[in-house]
C-alpha cells in the first residue's frame, strides 16, 4: 500500500472582522500520496495560498487537521513545525523570497545549515543542476527573476524533501522564462521522488500534475485526476 | 557550539555584509558615549591615583595645627608632643598696594617660614623665586593679581606698612586649586617679615598654623591627632591631617565628577537611543526574510539570535572605538578642569576604566537593539507567501518588550548608582529619564493624530503631503520625534543651568544698592574713613560696629565639654563670631520667631540676642535658651530672644549674631562701611587713598568679586563645553540615525511621485515640511522639558531662581530645524538626481 504524505480532513480558516467572521477556507479535505502530484487551481482570492500555507503549517486552521508525514500538524508547536518543515518539506515561492544579503549558493545552503549539516558541496551540485554554477557567488539583486527561481529551486531540494510546495512558482516570471523555470521544476521533482502541491491558476501548469483539486470562495469545486 | 548557534553565528556574519552602512552608524551612536564615559572614569582613577600618590603635597605637611588666636605656650607645649620638624605660617586678609601702578586689591596674606612647603614645590616663575625669595626678603605675588595690574617680577608690593620687592610670581601652591587664586590671590611672604607689615593688631582675621613634618604614616598621625583632640578643642586648635585633606578633596572632586558623569551618562543613554532607532530600521528590513528562514524551518528564535549577535558585535567595535577615543581624550580632560584640581594629574592607562566603558556601552547598546528585535519572533512564516510583509509591532502587550524594557530601567538604575553613589538619587535620574521618554512619546501620538485632523484642510499640496507623512503607514514620527527631542533635552539643561548659576551672581548685582564694603575700621580711623567716602561721592549706606567673641557656654554647659558626637559641628563652637548690635532688624532680615528687642543694658539680669536661624538649628536652640559668650576676656550671658532669617545673597555685612544697642557699645570694636561707589574709577581711586591713609582697612569691592565670578564661571563654561561635546557628538549620531530611519521609505515614495512627474521642488518641499514639523516639536517640547525639569533643579538644589537662555535656547531650536532638514533633504536629494527608473531598479 502507498504511503500517504499529506492528509487533509474538514480544514476551514476563518477570520474574525469588524463584521463578523470571515470564512476564507471551509471543509476542505484530500490525501497525497507519496511521489504523487497535485496543483490546486482556483482564481485569486479563492483560498489556494491559504490551503498551501495551512497545510505547510505556517498558519493554523479554524477547524480541520493536517497530518504531514504521519505527523498531526495541530500536536506540534511552533518550534516543532519547523523541524518538520526542515526535515520534511521544500518551499518555492512566486516572489522567490531568497534571502536578499546572502549568495546564490549561500541562500540554497541555509536548510541544511540550519541542520547543523555542512551544505556546500550539494549546494554547489544543485546549483549546477539549475544552470546557475557560474553565479554561485552573486547576490540576488545581481540575478534575473528567472535566475532567482532557480536558486529557489535548488534551496527547495536541498533537503531533499518528501513533499514540495510550490505557490504560483511562475507567477512572476516571462513566458519563456517560465518555461524554462517549468522544466527545471518538474525534472527535478521526478528525479527527487518528492511529493508535490502546486498552487497555480495556470490550468496548463495543472494538467503537469496526477491531480486537480479546484477551488473558489474557499471550497472545493472538483477534485480531478489526471 | 551547538548547530543552531553556528548557524546564527554565520548568518549574522554574511548578513552583515550587506547592511555594512547600517550597522556602522550602529556603530557610532555608541562610540560618543563610551569614549565620554571612558574619559571621565579614566581621569577619575587617575586623579585618584595622583591623590594618593601625591596625598602629602595636598597640605604641604603631615599636620596642620591652628587657630585664630596667637599661639601661646600652652599650645606648643602639645604641638612638641608630636614631635618632629615644624614650621610656622601666619595668614590673613589685607589689602596688597601696587606703587607703581597704585592698585590695590584684597588678598590672602601668607608669611611662611623657609622650610615650607615639607611636601610638593611651589611653582613659580622664575622656577628659583621659589626659594630665593626667603634669602632676598621678597614677596611672590599670585599671577592672578600680576596679570589683572599688569604687574612685573622687580616691582614693589605693599602689605600694612611693608614694602617689598616681588620675587617671583606664583602658579600655583601643591593642594591648593588654581581657582583659589581667583577669589583670594595669595601673597607669599617670609615669615621673619611680617611683623614690620603692622597686620597683627587686635582685630587682626589672623590664621596661626603650625606645620609638622613627622616620621609616621598618615593613618598613626591622624590617631595621634586624635588621642590629642580634647585638649586642642580646649584651646580652640583645629588639626587638619592628611587623610583628613584627601577626604575633604575627595568629596569636592566627586561633585566635578558626578557633574562630568552625568554629561557622560546622556551620551551613553543617547547613543542607546540611536542604536535601538537604527536596529528598529534592520528589524523592519529583516521582516521577509525571517518569515522565508521560518519557512525554511528556523525556529523561532533563531533568526533573532543571529541578528543580536550583530548587535552584540558591532556594540563591541563601537565600544572599543569609544574606549580608545576616551583613552585619548583624557589626555585633554585635566587640561580643561586643571582649575578645580589640587595637583596635576599624571595620564595613565586606566584597565578599570576602558573595561567599565566598554561593558558599560556594549550592554546599553545590546538592551537597546533588542528591544525592536525580539518582536521578530512573532513573524509567522506564512507572511513568505505575502508581496507586503508587515513588521510585527514592539508592544507592552509583550512580555519580552516589558522585560527588555525593565532590564534596561535596571541597568540605568545601577549605573547611576554606581556613580552617585545614592540610590534614591539614582532612582530619581532613571524616573526623570522615563518621564521625558514618556512625555515625548505622548507628544508624537498628539503630533499623529493632530496631521490627521489637520490634512483635509491644507490645500496646498507639497504641504498636505508632507503632513500626511507624519501618520501614514511606517511613519516615523514617534522614534524621529523622541531621539530628537531627547538629544534637545539634554542640551537646552546644560544651557539652562549654565545660564541660572551666572544669571544667580548677576542678580545679586542688580538687588544690591551698595557695591563697595570697607572692613577692620578701627574706631579712631572710623571719621577719616567717612571724610575719604564724602571726597569720592560715596555715601554711607550702613557703618556697622563689629565685636569679634567667643561662644563659651550652652544652657549652661561649657563648649569645651560638648562633644564631637553630640551633633553641633566644630566649627559652630569653636568659630570667632563678629558680632553687631543695633535697636532694629535691616531690611535682608526677617523675624521668624521671638520678639525683637532693640535695647537692653549689660545690668539688665537677662540680655536677648537674635541668632540666624541656620545657627539655632545647629546650636539646637529655641527661644529662652541661655548661651554664654567670651567677649574679647568679659563673659556675658544671654537668652535666645528672637531667631531670623537672613538674606545673605544682600551685599552688607550680616550675622549670625544681633545683640540690642546698650551692651556693646562699650566694648573694643571695630567698624564695617557700606557704600556705592559710581564706577570702576571711582573704586580703584578711592581704594588707593584709603590703602595709602589706613593700611590695615580691607576693601571689597563688588564689581570685582562678579568679575571673579565670572572668571571662575568662564572655568565651568569650559567643561561644561567639552562635556557637551560628547553629548553633541552623541545627539548627532542619533539626529542622523533618526532621520535615516524614516528616509527609506520617503526615497521609495519621492521616486514613486517623481515618476508621476513631481518636479523636483515638489518633492523637497514636501519632505522639508516634514523634517521642519518634526524637528521644530521635537526641538520645541525638548526646551520645553529641559526649561519644566531646571525649575525644581535651580530651586531645590542650587537654590537660585530659574534663568532662560533665551539666545542659546533659541539657536538650539533653530540649528536642531536645520540641520534635521538638511539631513533629511539630503537623503532626498538621490530621488530627485537619479532618473526614476534606475532607483527603481536599485529599490526593488
Amino acid at each position: 500500500m502507498t504511503e500517504t504524505i499529506l492528509e487533509v480532513r474538514g480544514l476551514s480558516k476563518s477570520y474574525d472582522t469588524a463584521a463578523g467572521p470571515l470564512a476564507v477556507l471551509s471543509d476542505v479535505s484530500f490525501t497525497l500520496a507519496a511521489g504523487d502530484s497535485m496543483a490546486i487551481l482556483g482564481p485569486s482570492g479563492s483560498g489556494k495560498s491559504t490551503v498551501l500555507g495551512l497545510c505547510a503549517g505556517l498558519d493554523r486552521p479554524t477547524a480541520g487537521s493536517v497530518r504531514l508525514a504521519g505527523v498531526d500538524l495541530a500536536t506540534q508547536d511552533e518550534d516543532g513545525l519547523a523541524r518538520l518543515r526542515n526535515d520534511q518539506v521544500g518551499f518555492v515561492f512566486q516572489s522567490f523570497q531568497l534571502l536578499p544579503t546572502l549568495t546564490a549558493l549561500e541562500n540554497v545552503m541555509v536548510p541544511l545549515e540550519l541542520r547543523g549539516e555542512d551544505a556546500g558541496e550539494r549546494a554547489t551540485e544543485l546549483l549546477e543542476q539549475v544552470g546557475l554554477a557560474d553565479r554561485q557567488d552573486h547576490y540576488p539583486v545581481q540575478l534575473s527573476g528567472g535566475e532567482q527561481q532557480r536558486v529557489a529551486i535548488a534551496r527547495a531540494f536541498i533537503n531533499r524533501p518528501r513533499l514540495l510546495f510550490a505557490d504560483e512558482p511562475m507567477g512572476n516570471l516571462d513566458g519563456a522564462t517560465a518555461a524554462i523555470v517549468r522544466e527545471l521544476l518538474f525534472d527535478i521533482h521526478a528525479a527527487a521522488g518528492a511529493s508535490l502541491v502546486l498552487v497555480t491558476h495556470d490550468e496548463t501548469l495543472a494538467r503537469r500534475t496526477g491531480r486537480i483539486l479546484r477551488l473558489a470562495a474557499g471550497r472545493v469545486v472538483t477534485e480531478r485526476s489526471m | 557550539m551547538t548547530g543552531s548557534l553556528r548557524w546564527a553565528v554565520r548568518h549574522a556574519w554574511r548578513d552583515a555584509r550587506a547592511s555594512r552602512q547600517r550597522l556602522l552608524l550602529y556603530v557610532g551612536a555608541i562610540i560618543a558615549g563610551v569614549a565620554a564615559l571612558v574619559a571621565i572614569r579614566s581621569f577619575a582613577d587617575n586623579l585618584t591615583a595622583s591623590i594618593d600618590a601625591e596625598a602629602k603635597t595636598l597640605l604641604g605637611a603631615d599636620l596642620e595645627l591652628y587657630r585664630r588666636q596667637p599661639l601661646d605656650a600652652e599650645v606648643l607645649a602639645i604641638a612638641d608632643r608630636f614631635g618632629g620638624e615644624r614650621i610656622r605660617e601666619i595668614s590673613l586678609g589685607t589689602m596688597a598696594y601696587f606703587p607703581r601702578t597704585r592698585d590695590s586689591r584684597l588678598v590672602r596674606l601668607r608669611a611662611v617660614e623657609s622650610s615650607y612647603p615639607f611636601y610638593g614645590d611651589l611653582d613659580t616663575l622664575p622656577p628659583e623665586a621659589a626659594s630665593s625669595f626667603h634669602a632676598a626678603g621678597g614677596a611672590l605675588v599670585d599671577r592672578t593679581l600680576m596679570l589683572q595690574f599688569g604687574a612685573e617680577v622687580g616691582d614693589t608690593v605693599r602689605v600694612g606698612d611693608l614694602e617689598l620687592r616681588i620675587a617671583g610670581t606664583l602658579e600655583r601652591i601643591p593642594g591648593e586649586v588654581p581657582t583659589a587664586s581667583l577669589v583670594g590671590p595669595r601673597v607669599l611672604i617670609p615669615l621673619p617679615l611680617l611683623d614690620a607689615a603692622n597686620l597683627l593688631g587686635p582685630g587682626s582675621q589672623a590664621r596661626y598654623a603650625l606645620l609638622f613634618r613627622l616620621p609616621g604614616s598618615p593613618e598613626e598621625v591622624t590617631e595621634q591627632v586624635e588621642a590629642l583632640r580634647p585638649e586642642l578643642r580646649a584651646l580652640r586648635v583645629e588639626a587638619e591631617t592628611v587623610q583628613y585633606r584627601r577626604r575633604v578633596v575627595g568629596r569636592a572632586l566627586d561633585n566635578l565628577y558626578q557633574f562630568l558623569y552625568l554629561a557622560g551618562f546622556a551620551a551613553l543613554l543617547l547613543g542607546g537611543i540611536g542604536v535601538g532607532s537604527a536596529m528598529s530600521l534592520h528589524a523592519r528590513d529583516k521582516v521577509a526574510a525571517v518569515a522565508t528562514l521560518r519557512c525554511l524551518g528556523a525556529r523561532r528564535w533563531l533568526p533573532v539570535q543571529a541578528y543580536l549577535l550583530q548587535a552584540l558585535a558591532m556594540a563591541a567595535v563601537g565600544s572599543t572605538i569609544g574606549a580608545v577615543i576616551g583613552v585619548l581624550a583624557q589626555r585633554v580632560l585635566p587640561q580643561v578642569v586643571d582649575a578645580f584640581l589640587p595637583l596635576p594629574v599624571e595620564f595613565s592607562i586606566s584597565v578599570g576604566a576602558v573595561a567599565e566603558g566598554i561593558a558599560a556601552g556594549m550592554i546599553v547598546a545590546v538592551l537597546f537593539a533588542a528591544l525592536p528585535l525580539v518582536p521578530l519572533r512573532r513573524v509567522t512564516p506564512l507572511q513568505a507567501l505575502r508581496m507586503f510583509a508587515a513588521p510585527p509591532r514592539v508592544t507592552v502587550r509583550d512580555p519580552w518588550v516589558v522585560g527588555l524594557a525593565a532590564a534596561l530601567a535596571a541597568a540605568l538604575w545601577l549605573a547611576a548608582w554606581r556613580h552617585t553613589g545614592n540610590p534614591t538619587w539614582a532612582l530619581g535620574i532613571v524616573a526623570g529619564l522615563s518621564i521625558v521618554g514618556g512625555a515625548l512619546t505622548v507628544m508624537a501620538f498628539v503630533l499623529r493624530g493632530a496631521a490627521r485632523r489637520i490634512v483635509g484642510r491644507v490645500t496646498v499640496y507639497p504641504v498636505r503631503q508632507g503632513v500626511a507623512n507624519l501618520y501614514r503607514p511606517q511613519n516615523q514620527t514617534v522614534i524621529v520625534l523622541v531621539t530628537l527631542g531627547f538629544g534637545t533635552f539634554v542640551i537646552g539643561s546644560l544651557l539652562i543651568l549654565q545660564e541660572s548659576l551666572v544669571g544667580a551672581v548677576n542678580d545679586m548685582a542688580l538687588r544690591s544698592e551698595a557695591n563697595f564694603v570697607l572692613f577692620d575700621v578701627q574706631p579712631d580711623q572710623r571719621e577719616g574713613a567717612l571724610a575719604l567716602l564724602e571726597k569720592h561721592g560715596a555715601p554711607v549706606l550702613e557703618a556697622t560696629a563689629i565685636v569679634p567673641m567667643r561662644l563659651a557656654a550652652i544652657g549652661g554647659r561649657r563648649v569645651a565639654e560638648i562633644g564631637p558626637d553630640e551633633g553641633i559641628p566644630g566649627w559652630v563652637l569653636r568659630r570667632e563670631y563678629r558680632s553687631t548690635y543695633r535697636a532694629d532688624l535691616t531690611d535682608g532680615e526677617t523675624l521668624l520667631e521671638g520678639e525683637w528687642i532693640g535695647r537692653a543694658s549689660l545690668d539688665d539680669a537677662t540680655i536677648p540676642v537674635s541668632l540666624e536661624s541656620g545657627l539655632a538649628t545647629q546650636l539646637g536652640v529655641s527661644i529662652g535658651d541661655t548661651l554664654e559668650f567670651d567677649v574679647q576676656g568679659v563673659p556675658v550671658e544671654v537668652i535666645v530672644g528672637s531667631i531670623r532669617l537672613v538674606d545673605w545673597q544682600q551685599v552688607r555685612p550680616n550675622f549670625f549674631v544681633v545683640f540690642p544697642a546698650g551692651v556693646l557699645d562699650e566694648a573694643p570694636q571695630q567698624f564695617a562701611i557700606v557704600t556705592r561707589v559710581a564706577s570702576p574709577a571711582v573704586s580703584a581711586a578711592l581704594q588707593r587713598d584709603l590703602v595709602e591713609t589706613f593700611r590695615n582697612i580691607s576693601v571689597i569691592d563688588l564689581g570685582l568679586v562678579l568679575r571673579t565670578i565670572d572668571d571662575v564661571l568662564d572655568q565651568v563654561r569650559l567643561a561644561i563645553r567639552f562635556m557637551t561635546l560628547f553629548v553633541l557628538a552623541a545627539g548627532g549620531a542619533v539626529l542622523l540615525m533618526a532621520v535615516r530611519t524614516s528616509q527609506r521609505q520617503r526615497q521609495l515614495e519621492s521616486v514613486l511621485l517623481r515618476t508621476l512627474g513631481a518636479s523636483r521642488r515638489q518633492i523637497l518641499s514636501i519632505q522639508a515640511v516634514e523634517y521642519i514639523v518634526l524637528g521644530g516639536l521635537a526641538a520645541t517640547t525638548g526646551l520645553g522639558l529641559a526649561a519644566a525639569a531646571g525649575l525644581p533643579l535651580m530651586r531645590f538644589v542650587f537654590e537660585t531662581p530659574m534663568v532662560l537662555p533665551v539666545v542659546g535656547l533659541g539657536l538650539t531650536l533653530t540649528g536642531v530645524i536645520v540641520v534635521t532638514t538638511t539631513v533629511g533633504l539630503w537623503g532626498a536629494r538621490r530621488a530627485t538626481t537619479r532618473p526614476p527608473l534606475e532607483s527603481l531598479r536599485a529599490d526593488a
